[in-house]
């Protein structure tokens, strides 16, 4: 089985990428609209600086050699979601050639990033005619295309997932960008391939893929032949249905997009410096702290933060006790814990009072988490201290005190609500010596 | 130009036409190419020929901006609830 995936990524601009109209705002139609994208004759078409930066960094990220000039081409088709009649793409230059990904030890090999505008939506009515807004027109995509070297539905779903953390962190994608990733599926189980064009989000691409599969290989085994067509993902039945030809028939009529210049994107490309991606960092984690590749990519894809948080925690402090930190409490309580310098310097204080001695792991547990979450019952244990809530204890229990005269043994409910209440926070001999003191002290 | 390439075009645009059409479209488009041949003797360049005007690294700022309201552009597009209408479509 061999499967190729067309990424198509939507870039995090403000502005469109062939006019200034804002990328986000108003959602009623057509109202971030104009000449340009509404392919009036006589608009021009400007390349928005920050798209064709964007594009570089992930042609850098993905490895691939970057030509030194690239212009853009006008692919025709006709199509109302296309008012030009045309998409500005990129056919003989793309910003990226080449380049490999690796998906823990498995080379996926790329074999192209260009750039290219997305057309507008149409919403189809009863009657067969087309509704069109305008505002997703000239929106700027970064379309990524894989060689055929994805082996199974399952690990198209990891390779996707893993890019798309790498290019949320290299382009600063929104957090909840996985609906804004489409794709298009090329999957063969024997010779012949299909498509299974722009299916959206994880889950449906593997759904997408896992339909192809039972359906080519069923085919297959009665002595079928696959036809090599296009087809749709139907999202609410999960299967996938053949597209009428005519409506993809390819004769597109490439030429070169001449409102458009040249542009020197090695050189561009050259004054780029990317961050380190995560797959970069898990295996630096693995290198530099003893991590296990599992526990590492835990770290990094919980949050980028929290990764680096665990770094700072390991300069402060040491490798294992930040391991510790980091992979348990921390990371527990880190889904709802907005970061802030001093929060986490508050974290990294408490843990050195625990490497000093003066409070114990358990304690260190508590206190770290009343910071996270801020949970009033955690804060305030932590905030009182042992004395205080023995006394509340007994304050509560009046007549230990007088059992406690006739028998010691009667300090032990006193003992037990107190371990109870702390949860661990102090140890048994701490609660024992502060409840029989206090006893002694009211008799 | 031959039939073939004129309904293979036609295709493309998704027009349907008759024969007369065919034929009709067949010899306008090779007068039209025929005219366009005296770039045949046009002296050639190993230059890039996307632009004839030299224009290179002329990048606009990702700065969001309007200059026609939105609703000014629509006023003489056949519109439904702010959709633009468009044809039927497979």
């Amino acid at each position: 089985m061999k499967i190729g995936l067309e990424v198509h990524v939507q870039l995090p601009t403000r502005s469109k990428m062939f006019c200034s109209c804002p990328t986000e705002g108003d959602a009623e139609p057509n109202t971030r609209i104009c000449p340009v994208c509404m392919g009036f004759p006589g608009s021009k078409p400007s390349l928005n600086g920050e798209a064709l930066k964007l594009g570089l960094k992930l042609a850098k990220m993905l490895e691939c050699s970057i030509p030194d000039t690239t212009w853009f081409s006008r692919k025709i088709y006709f199509y109302p979601d296309l008012a030009k009649n045309f998409q500005i793409t990129q056919q003989e230059t793309p910003v990226g050639l080449g380049g490999v990904y690796m998906l823990g030890d498995k080379p996926i090999r790329i074999t192209r990033i260009h750039l290219e505008e997305d057309p507008g939506k149409i919403k189809r009515t009863s009657d067969g005619s087309s509704l069109i807004d305008y505002n997703r027109s000239g929106i700027p995509l970064a379309e990524i295309v894989t060689e055929p070297d994805i082996s199974s539905p399952a690990e198209a779903r990891k390779f996707l997932a893993s890019l798309l953390a790498d290019i949320r962190h290299t382009i600063d994608l929104e957090p909840d960008s996985e609906r804004s990733v489409r794709c298009d599926c090329n999957i063969s189980v024997g010779k012949e391939r299909c498509e299974v064009k722009n299916v959206t989000g994880l889950k449906n691409v593997e759904r997408a893929l896992t339909f192809e599969v039972v359906r080519q290989t069923k085919i297959l085994r009665a002595g079928g032949k696959i036809e090599r067509e296009t087809r749709h993902f139907d999202e609410e039945r999960k299967v996938t249905t053949s597209a009428r030809k005519k409506e993809f028939e390819a004769d597109y009529g490439y030429i070169n997009e001449p409102d458009l210049g040249t542009y020197h994107i090695a050189r561009m490309a050259s004054e780029i410096e990317n961050k380190e991606t995560p797959m970069e960092m898990a295996v630096r984690f693995e290198n530099d702290y003893g991590m296990t590749a599992k526990a590492a990519r835990q770290i990094i894809s919980t949050d980028i933060r929290l990764a680096g948080f665990f770094e700072d925690l390991a300069a402060a402090t040491d490798t294992e006790t930040a391991k510790c930190l980091v992979s348990g409490v921390v990371s527990s309580n880190w889904k709802g814990f907005e970061p802030t310098k001093g929060s986490l310097d508050d974290i990294i204080s408490m843990v050195r009072r625990f490497k000093e001695g003066k409070i114990t792991d358990v304690e260190c547990n508590m206190r770290v988490r009343c910071i996270m979450t801020g949970d009033e019952d955690t804060c305030r244990i932590c905030s009182e201290d042992l004395d205080k809530i023995v006394g509340r204890a007994l304050d509560e229990n009046p007549s230990v005190i007088a059992d406690y005269a006739a028998n010691e043994k009667a300090a032990n409910r006193i003992i037990g609500a107190v371990m109870k209440e702390t949860g661990g926070t102090y140890s048994s001999a701490e609660i024992v010596s502060a409840v029989r003191r206090l006893i002694t002290e009211r008799l | 130009m031959d039939r073939e390439t004129v309904i293979r075009v036609a295709r493309s645009a998704h027009l349907e036409l008759t024969e007369e059409e065919i034929e009709l479209y067949r010899r306008d488009l090779e007068e039209i190419l025929d005219y366009f041949r005296v770039l045949d003797d046009a002296p050639s360049s190993d230059d890039l020929l996307v632009n004839p005007v030299e224009v290179t690294d002329v990048l606009r700022s990702d700065e969001p901006h309007m200059e026609i309201p939105a609703d000014t552009l629509l006023e003489d597009v056949n519109t439904y609830e702010r959709y633009v209408r468009g044809p039927r479509v497979q």
